[in-house]
């Protein structure tokens, strides 16, 4: 350990770089190498106990150790957003523990870690977007025994996902299924796209960027490399489609981005705003015609 | 080397230079026949050349059975691999999880390595296949998930050689998602052909 000796911010000498051991990074870095080559399976791996409780992102936090290196810039998202705690406390556990910097612009960061969302900033061949997910199994909630899904994904036998996407049809004329909308990722196999809303599902398809997934309660790891097809599942008479606002954002005025209801007041009254607050910001900041706006965030 | 038989350094800074080298090889297996250039490998190790070593150092432990082809095990390169990354080294290549060949000599041998199972096929071997030469432009033509149009691939391999590894990377490739996935070395590049890579003969 040689590189965070330079700088006299909180880093924490007393752990390895990115904080796992090489060991685990060793075990980790197989299994994504093996996503990549298995695009959309789900590669088992041996999860780590990390210094944060399951569900704060401990499979994406891994994911962001092993492949870490001291030239990166780091994003880290949250719901969109780069100011809300998971985002917060994930961001400092690497600046703590690997020294690394840190970005909220899109475009600056090398690796982006999120949390339920796809940035709004289209992305480019030198980024690798890893997502945190719940549950990796698209699978689970139709049929619970991992011998039998195990099964079903050696066979392609996805049936029972279209009888799920058709009795969402029967029961309330259209696919109701508003994230983690299944997709079928290089013709093969059927995958979870984690949380994010349907309205990210086409910003998977053919990414130039490289698309890492960890689920660490559930133990697998699962990829998308660039440039590969990613569909969202659908029926000839009701193709998929993505979620619409019949208002813009009332911060920046974009009218082709995902939007979160705010409750503004104690009168009920609420607002649309962009969910990418980075993209949000920039907008204003272009509008405004200076980038301060950008250096002072907490003013939200 | 030196001559006298002992231990030599491998990474200069085994977690920096490590992480490197696995952005390295992700890059490689993300982009199909992509050409990359280690930035901080090793010194090559008896046959090994400095890509194919530090393939091995970055990913291979004591859970990781290695075989060599024999023209590699005689020089030092397998008390090396023992000493450094710890894994146990086996003469039947169908049970490496790790294989290192020479394109020259080892093409027989890459036929037999596992395949992993339909309920398990990241359990495949990963092949590391040391070529004379490489080059973006070549007689072999890829397309497959990691590459947006095709792309274009030399080995520095005589027609033969080419026939014969085309046909193991064909019955690979059709055995979807089942196979092997290789790395080629030479010197200090690396390029992948994952099992998902499609390789053609212009």
């Amino acid at each position: 350990m040689t590189m965070a000796a330079s700088q006299e911010t909180l880093v924490d000498e007393g752990y390895n770089f990115a904080y796992l051991d090489e060991q685990t990074k060793r075990m980790i870095r197989r299994a994504l190498l093996k996503a990549i080559a298995i695009p959309g399976y789900q590669v088992p791996f041996a999860s780590r106990e990390m210094p944060m409780p399951y569900g704060w992102g401990t499979g994406g936090v891994q994911v962001t150790a092993a492949i870490l290196s001291p030239d990166d810039r780091l994003k880290v998202i949250d719901q969109g957003s780069d100011d809300t705690t998971n985002a917060v406390s994930i961001r400092k556990f690497f600046q703590k523990t690997a020294d690394v910097a840190t970005t909220e612009r899109t475009e600056d960061a090398t690796i982006i870690q999120t949390r339920h969302r796809i940035p709004e900033t289209p992305l480019s061949e030198d980024q690798i977007l890893v997502y945190q997910v719940p549950i990796p199994e698209p699978l689970r909630f139709l049929e619970p025994r991992e011998t039998e899904t195990r099964q079903m994904h050696a066979m392609s036998d996805y049936g029972v996902m279209h009888v799920k996407l058709y009795e969402d049809i029967a029961r309330h004329g259209r696919i109701v299924t508003s994230y983690d909308y299944p997709v079928l990722v290089n013709g093969r196999y059927v995958t979870a796209p984690s949380p994010t809303p349907k309205f990210d599902n086409p910003k998977m398809d053919s990414c130039p960027a490289l698309q890492l997934f960890g689920a660490g309660r559930e133990k697998r790891i699962y990829a998308i490399p660039p440039h590969t097809t990613v569909k969202s599942l659908d029926f000839e008479d009701h193709p998929f489609e993505v979620q619409r606002w019949d208002q813009a954002c009332a911060l920046c005025g974009a009218e082709h981005a995902f939007l979160d209801e705010v409750l503004v007041n104690d009168q009920g009254e609420r607002m649309f705003v962009c969910s990418d607050s980075d993209f949000c910001a920039q907008r204003r900041a272009a509008q405004n015609g200076d980038t301060s706006e950008l250096e002072a965030r907490d003013d939200r | 080397m030196n001559g006298t038989g002992g231990i030599v350094r491998a990474f200069d800074d085994p977690v920096v230079d490590g992480t490197l080298a696995f952005r390295g090889l992700m890059q490689a297996q993300a982009n199909p026949g992509r050409i990359v250039t280690l930035s901080r490998p090793p010194g090559g190790i008896g046959g090994l050349c400095p890509a194919a070593f530090a393939v091995l150092l970055t990913l291979c432990d004591s859970g990781t059975p290695l075989y060599l082809e024999p023209s590699l095990t005689s020089d030092g390169a397998a008390d090396h691999l023992r000493f450094h990354a710890g894994c146990p080294l086996t003469e039947d290549p169908s049970k490496g999880h790790f294989v290192v060949l020479n394109a020259e000599t080892g093409l027989a041998i890459l036929a037999r390595v596992t395949r992993g199972t339909a309920d398990y096929p990241d359990r495949g071997a990963t092949a590391i296949l040391q070529v004379p030469a490489m080059s973006p432009q070549g007689p072999l033509t890829l397309t497959g998930p990691g590459i947006e149009t095709s792309r274009r691939l030399g080995l520095g391999i005589d027609a033969q050689a080419t026939a014969a590894l085309l046909e193991i990377l064909g019955e690979n490739h059709a055995l979807f998602p089942m196979g092997f996935d290789l790395f080629l070395a030479c010197g200090r590049d690396i390029a992948a052909l994952p099992r998902t890579t499609k390789v053609e003969l212009n």
